[in-house]
């Protein structure tokens, strides 16, 4: 069973002559221990792909399944915890709140989900080498180190699917090979399905599959 | 909760100053409670004193003391025990030293030594005669003394103070009592009555029955009898409901001027984290704990705001003048404290649909 699996999505914006097709008939799976890129120029529907497949909005027809959920039969309440439970969100700036410690971005998952999660993300810190940030907030540190601490925190709820959204946009390309390197290290050691939307090709050479997308169709490249 | 508070934590200056608005805004609702009791009880502390329940007046005085006028015959007209019933004298005068010209107002009751209304002294004795007097403390605190000559009013003959009660004000002013002679004198002068049952008094004071259980005798030529309760009667001591409704509706005016300052401070603060609530959302954290959050955040901000005021309104009792009404009743300010409290957190609730309404969408695409 694909961790992802998303079949013939469909989606519109508007209505009438203002009727827009933001994506035709997507097909799209990523099982566990994948790392898959989709590339695309802005404006090919990427964003709105992401979205769907993090369940941050429905599509107009089709079906999308996380871990064998199928998202059409939640309640809003059902998905925001199957959000919470299973994916991991990667975002173009970052996912960190300012007004919290790097330490404390972990703290604030742990209260969240009422587990213990204080040995997953020491040893997340540690592995990212993002350690000695612990007790600096997200504006103290550099671009590639929040990106980082970012994927840390995208991972510390051990969620199967991460959703990363042009995770390096905002770093230099060294820093930017830096971070992909480590995505596609998680998604191969901690068989985690990673998607990673991106229009910087050189960012895929890591990826297991690399998806193209323009005016809303996706195809395998 | 955590959220709310790391970052109050974070950005300390902009809850600082929002703090320490609510701080200015409760120290004023503090000190309008501390001056609107200070003043309530000087108009009616020493009716309090008395610890009675009804009070009788002549029917065309409108319910104020000082207008009425009864005879001491008409004791009998109220039909409760001879002793839980009294005549009282009330009357507004000055008292100076003697030789001196400089006055100082006091409120006048006559009664009876043995009268219920004539409170304890704690220093000296009773009047035994028309001319010794009792003064309250309030009055020795004024610059004068036990066994002190003092002139009351108009009249030439001096009155002996003999002794001292605690300190209580009628009227703003401090209380001397004196008996139903002195009483007549200070305030008929010369004027003769022939029996001592028609000299005047100003009101029957009753204790132990309230005023719809006290009938009056209203047949026959005398003077129209008014029963009320002393509820009623302090509520139409000239100006103390209208300064009691003034301040009240500052303090009213107060909250809802709390919950628009909370209110809009943290709306503006909603407002510039829109983006981040977007991805809290994305991130599947729930709009409820967001909106507890910003709850949590007012909650903070008042009890914070409160706990301050209330130390700075306790602080300048401490350093207020004297002649300044001024009483902390721990009930109000804790009642007062709770609304705050409450408003703010009211103010809170404006922000809440604009968290609902944030769209996790948004927080993909950078847009």
């Amino acid at each position: 069973m694909a961790t992802l699996d998303m079949k013939h999505i469909n989606k519109k914006f508007g209505s009438g002559h203002t009727e827009v097709d933001a994506l035709t008939d997507i097909n799209f799976s990523v099982n566990e221990g994948e790392f898959v890129s989709v590339i695309g120029p802005s404006g090919s529907g990427k964003s709105t792909f992401l979205t769907i497949a993090g369940g941050l909005q429905s599509p107009t027809t089709g079906e999308i399944q996380i871990d064998g959920n199928n998202l059409n039969q939640l309640s809003a309440g059902q998905l925001t915890q199957l959000r919470f439970e299973m994916v991991g969100f990667i975002l173009q700036t970052s996912n960190l709140i300012p007004f919290l410690k790097v330490k404390e971005q972990f703290t604030l998952v742990e209260k969240l989900s009422h587990q213990s999660l204080q040995e997953r993300s020491t040893e997340l810190l540690k592995s990212l080498d993002i350690w000695e940030l612990r007790d600096k907030f997200p504006k103290e540190l550099s671009g590639g180190e929040r990106q980082r601490v970012s994927i840390a925190r995208a991972l510390t709820h051990d969620p199967s699917l991460i959703l990363a959204d042009e995770p390096t946009a905002s770093l230099d390309s060294s820093h930017a090979f830096e971070v992909v390197q480590i995505l596609a290290h998680e998604a191969h050691e901690a068989k985690k399905a990673i998607v990673m939307v991106t229009h910087d090709e050189r960012m895929t050479q890591w990826s297991d599959a690399i998806y193209v997308i323009e005016d809303g169709k996706l195809r395998k490249k | 909760m955590y959220l709310a508070w790391k970052e109050i934590k974070y950005a300390k200056l902009r809850y600082a100053l929002i703090v320490g608005v609510m701080v200015l805004v409760a120290y004023v609702v503090f000190m309008l409670t501390g001056l609107a009791d200070g003043l309530a009880d000087g108009n009616k502390q020493a009716i309090l004193d008395w610890k009675s329940s009804a009070i009788v007046l002549s029917d065309d005085s409108n319910k104020i003391s000082s207008a009425s006028v009864l005879k001491r015959s008409d004791l009998d007209r109220v039909s409760v025990g001879e002793g839980e019933k009294t005549g009282v004298g009330a009357y507004a005068t000055a008292v100076r030293h003697e030789g001196k010209s400089e006055k100082q107002n006091v409120s006048i009751f006559g009664a009876h030594q043995k009268s219920f209304v004539v409170p304890d002294v704690v220093k000296g004795r009773l009047y035994r005669n028309s001319h010794e007097i009792i003064v309250s403390q309030n009055l020795i605190d004024l610059g004068y003394h036990l066994n002190q000559k003092v002139k009351l009013g108009s009249q030439t003959k001096a009155y002996k103070i003999v002794g001292i009660t605690r300190a209580t004000k009628f009227s703003e002013v401090p209380v001397i009592y004196l008996n139903l002679n002195a009483f007549t004198q200070l305030k008929y002068g010369a004027q003769r009555f022939t029996k001592a049952a028609d000299k005047p008094i100003s009101m029957v004071v009753v204790k132990n029955r309230a005023a719809d259980k006290v009938t009056v005798k209203n047949n026959g030529d005398g003077t129209k009898l008014d029963k009320m309760s002393v509820n009623t009667f302090i509520q139409n001591i000239p100006g103390y409901s209208a300064q009691n409704i003034t301040l009240d509706t500052m303090i009213g005016f107060l909250f809802v001027v709390v919950t628009a300052i909370v209110g809009i401070f943290l709306y503006v603060m909603t407002l510039q984290k829109t983006v981040l609530f977007g991805v809290l959302k994305a991130q599947g954290v729930r709009t409820r704990y967001l909106a507890l959050s910003i709850i949590g955040q007012s909650l903070i901000v008042g009890v914070i705001g409160v706990g301050l005021a209330f130390i700075l309104g306790y602080l300048t009792s401490l350093v207020l003048p004297a002649a300044m009404p001024y009483a902390i009743k721990p009930v109000k300010w804790l009642l007062d404290g709770v609304v705050l409290v409450a408003v703010s957190i009211i103010g809170g609730l404006f922000s809440i649909r604009t968290v609902t309404k944030v769209d996790p969408v948004k927080a993909i695409g950078g847009e």
